[in-house]
């Protein structure tokens, strides 16, 4: 258990104390002492839940999440059917273009919906700008890949007698679907429900650009509560009621979960792989469901995206929004060009990365333990929902804390907001959680019998760690290394409050040129998001590479 | 309990010593009762033996091997090696070599790493090279070191893990269940190989099994488990012919009783009764019982006939096959006493 100290210790030092603070901040008056709990003040609770604006606010944060996660689940099974159970050409670079919009950096994806939606674009005329449904689409472009990789990979290793089975009962193809397959995917099904519903419920960067003043989350909410009017009791407030909603998905999410790891077999035969056969109306619905949400959905704002950044305002061809990234104009209001930032951007997902991977493997390490005692068997069970929090805690929250708590780190005088530490370790923190949810199921896939078999043979445990664990986790490490880059290069929310103007990251970056007047940068804007794309993709499409079993996960 | 091998105590020098062992499992709810997997077992394995520990499944076999190995905690009792208590030694330090049902292989290492794991650290490259391949000659693999073990068959990933086991020279080899996920031509093959190998290395070995034909194709000794404890040991001819009790017998094999003198029971082996009427008339003897035939199954070059005899119930009787009676003939059977084992009770 000495393993688990030092993740628990970073954990409380860059999330547990930054929030506490943040939270605790909110409920004490200026010039009371924080530690005296009898001068805490918690009328900010009956205020801001007498506020109409905020039920306006969770309601819509649950609707975007339930509407989101429904539509996810419902255009994914088919996706999935298609992508893992059945054989295509190029069916791998498929697989890999799906998986692009889930690491994609949020502000991408609210740029390119932006521009397909509003008013000019080819979408325009359907008034779609800033309303629910754009919000809903963007959530659901961005979590379709964890439904169909996460249901996916766990239908390609379904044995198919069962089905086979109910076929020579009789069964028709759509009562096989219903009363053998479905059932049997279930567990992948509301493990991947629960993940997409958590990430729809904290959407942030999507939501602030493509809701405008109407449409916001809890996340949304706390920043503007921070940021505009400087409320800080409101943004507690709200701040506990989103750790609420996280806590009632993840014990959700823990449930099923846990049954679908212990179903997962390392080297499960594909027998149920056959060729895709449009004659069968089953594999053409799913084939045509699917076939437009890659092409429409997932590919279509991308391509736009992509077209529009080589265009001006007018509509005709030019290389002027790329030549600006280099330069940009007086009144693009940057310190840095984009290529600085991104570089800034490459640094620092590169320590971040660094970071998350260390920690984050360490506490699949701890979890993925299986201790005899009952009471330690808890005690992981515990340890597990607690270390993914921070996946629901807001990443403003995080950062707005970093910022009240690092001018001096545990009373020491050493002001960590100067030092450039800050924005990687804070980017680490939001990706720890999709580290663990990588290594994690290799690691509680290895049979304890192969360790004990490694001990029996005289390997210390330290040496089965390195002989047995390690090369087991290695190609899932290569997973979590680029899926911790991939966010971190993205991360907005707790970026957009700790980095300073010249050491801005490529999403800081973009939404404040976003932000400001001007056709001239509303075009670099979409070119520097272009460049976030195509970093953020080549990163992903690498560590894919090294990736050699496909299991499905997040 | 039938401890019919014991030996003086100071005749005890070396080998496995089990001692009252308990061992016991955390319940899965707290406020369930901790299930006892096994129940104050002493057994003991001499230096150059082969046991075999044969019972049902659940029966406190496997535990009692994990507990040897030192993969599980003792609850109680003692485990002993050359004379000295090793319950507080780690499994890594035991020098046991253990070796599981479906082998375990390291799927990251070639054939030839994984039979090196034990061995990396303590010898030179060359000379681990040598016992390598020396190894992989021993269980009939030559010339597979550099084959990925995912290619393996069953069978060869089993005597890839026999060779692992084997290779840092264990003081005492555990096996669980070794040949139990091979289909059974396999198995019986692969059963006379590893007493073979065991042999020539001259390997102590503790050997866990539901299986008796294996069991008694490998082990010098068997010992026969029931709900955690350790009902009777020996060589498998004095088993056969001596089990202890009627719950020893029938997991041996034999597959119906007779009362006999007092509190005698006669166990009957399937064959013990033999179709009477086609030799002889039904003249001599009380020997012989009224039976119906209920069908017949044909096996390798005699057919299995099952009869139901008159006051004994149902039994298994082999004969020629081209004299198999129709089912529902009446029939008359004899006993063959060579087929039989007299059990003394009560217990």
């Amino acid at each position: 258990m000495a393993a688990a100290a030092v993740p628990l210790g970073f954990l409380a030092l860059f999330f547990v104390w930054p929030v506490a603070s943040l939270v605790v901040r909110g409920f004490v008056p200026d010039g009371a002492h924080a530690w005296n709990p009898a001068a805490w003040d918690f009328s900010g609770f009956s205020e801001v839940l007498a506020r109409s604006r905020t039920w306006r606010i969770v309601g819509l944060t649950i609707a975007q999440a339930t509407v989101g996660t429904l539509l996810s689940v419902l255009l994914g099974l088919p996706g999935a059917y298609v992508l893992y159970r059945c054989r295509f050409p190029l069916r791998g670079l498929v697989r890999g273009l799906v998986t692009v919009p889930f690491v994609l950096p949020t502000v991408v994806v609210g740029v390119a919906f932006r521009s397909l939606l509003a008013e000019g674009g080819p979408l325009g005329g359907l008034g779609l700008d800033g309303t629910f449904a754009a919000i809903v689409a963007a959530l659901v472009f961005f979590n379709y890949a964890v439904v169909v990789r996460t249901v996916g990979g766990f239908w390609a290793q379904l044995d198919p007698r069962a089905e086979e089975a109910a076929a020579a009962l009789g069964a028709s193809p759509w009562r096989v679907l219903r009363t053998v397959t479905l059932p049997a995917l279930a567990p992948a099904i509301a493990s991947a429900a629960s993940l997409v519903f958590l990430f729809c419920a904290t959407a942030f960067g999507t939501v602030l650009i493509l809701g405008g003043n109407r449409f916001g989350t809890i996340e949304t909410e706390i920043y503007l509560r921070t940021t505009q009017f400087l409320d800080l009791r409101s943004a507690a407030v709200l701040s506990v009621l989103q750790l609420v909603l996280v806590a009632v998905v993840l014990w959700v999410s823990s449930r099923a979960r846990t049954s679908r790891e212990r179903a997962l077999a390392l080297a499960a035969p594909r027998r149920g792989e056959r060729t895709v056969r449009l004659t069968r109306p089953a594999d053409l619905a799913a084939t045509v469901v699917t076939g437009l949400v890659v092409v429409g959905l997932l590919g279509w704002p991308m391509a736009h995206l992509l077209v529009r950044s080589l265009q001006t305002a007018g509509g005709a061809w030019t290389w002027q929004n790329y030549v600006n990234l280099g330069a940009p104009g007086p009144r693009s209001g940057l310190t840095v060009t984009v290529w600085e930032a991104a570089a800034t951007s490459l640094r620092t997902a590169l320590v971040a990365a660094a970071l998350a991977v260390l920690v984050g493997g360490m506490i699949a390490f701890v979890v993925s333990r299986r201790p005899r005692s009952g009471s330690g068997r808890h005690a992981l069970r515990v340890l597990d929902a607690v270390f993914m929090l921070p996946l629901g805690v807001s990443a403003v929250t995080v950062g707005f804390g970093f910022l009240i708590t690092m001018d001096r780190p545990l009373g020491l005088d050493l002001d960590l907001r100067t030092s450039g530490l800050l924005v990687p370790v804070a980017q680490a923190v939001v990706a720890i959680p999709i580290v663990v949810r990588t290594v994690l199921p290799v690691l509680r896939a290895v049979d304890p019998r192969m360790r004990e078999a490694a001990a029996a043979l005289g390997g210390s445990p330290w040496r089965v760690l390195r002989t047995v664990d390690g090369p087991l986790m290695a190609r899932a490490l290569g997973l979590a290394v680029g899926f911790a880059f991939a966010v971190s290069l993205g991360e907005f929310g707790a970026t957009s409050f700790l980095a300073r103007p010249d050491t801005a990251t490529l999403p800081v970056v973009v939404f404040r040129l976003i932000g400001r007047p001007g056709a001239e940068n509303y075009g670099t804007a979409l070119a520097a998001a272009v460049v976030l794309a195509v970093l953020t993709a080549s990163v992903m499409l690498m560590a894919e590479r090294l990736r050699g079993d496909r299991h499905g996960d997040v | 309990m039938a401890t019919s091998e014991e030996t003086p105590d100071d005749a005890r020098t070396g080998g496995l010593e089990v001692r009252d062992l308990v061992v016991r499992y955390e319940p899965a709810r707290r406020g369930d009762d901790a299930v006892v997997a096994v129940d104050g077992v002493s057994l003991e394995v001499r230096p150059g033996e082969v046991v075999a520990l044969l019972g049902p499944s659940g029966c406190g076999k496997s535990s009692l091997l994990r507990a040897v190995a030192g993969l599980e905690p003792v609850a109680a009792g003692d485990v002993r090696w050359a004379g000295r208590s090793i319950v507080r030694l780690p499994v890594h330090r035991r020098g046991f070599g253990l070796m599981f049902q479906d082998g375990q292989l390291f799927p990251h290492r070639d054939v030839a790493r994984n039979v090196a794991y034990g061995l990396e650290g303590r010898m030179p490259r060359a000379e681990r090279a040598a016992r390598v391949t020396e190894l992989l000659d021993v269980v009939g693999l030559h010339g597979y070191a550099t084959r990925p073990v995912a290619t393996l068959s069953g069978g060869e990933q089993q005597r890839v893990a026999l060779a692992r086991a084997l290779a840092p020279r264990p003081a005492l080899l555990l096996l669980d269940e070794p040949l139990s996920a091979l289909d059974r031509g396999l198995r019986e093959r692969l059963a006379v190989d590893l007493r073979e190998v065991l042999a020539t290395t001259g390997t102590t070995a503790l050997f866990v099994t539901h299986d008796h034909d294996e069991a008694f194709t490998v082990a010098d000794r068997v010992g026969v488990m029931g709900s955690g404890r350790l009902l009777q040991v020996g060589t498998p001819d004095d088993l056969w012919h001596h089990p202890a009790t009627p719950e020893v017998a029938r997991f041996l094999g034999y597959e119906a009783f007779l009362g006999g003198h007092g509190s005698t029971v006669v166990a009957l082996a399937p064959g013990a009764f033999r179709l009477a009427d086609l030799q002889q008339g039904a003249a001599d003897s009380d020997d012989h019982r009224a039976a119906v035939v209920r069908g017949a199954s044909f096996r390798k070059g005699h057919t299995e006939v099952s009869l139901e005899v008159e006051g004994v119930g149902v039994v298994t009787a082999f004969v020629p096959w081209d004299r198999v009676p129709d089912p529902g003939t009446a029939v008359r059977v004899a006993l063959d006493p060579r087929q039989t084992a007299q059990i003394h009770g009560p217990r």
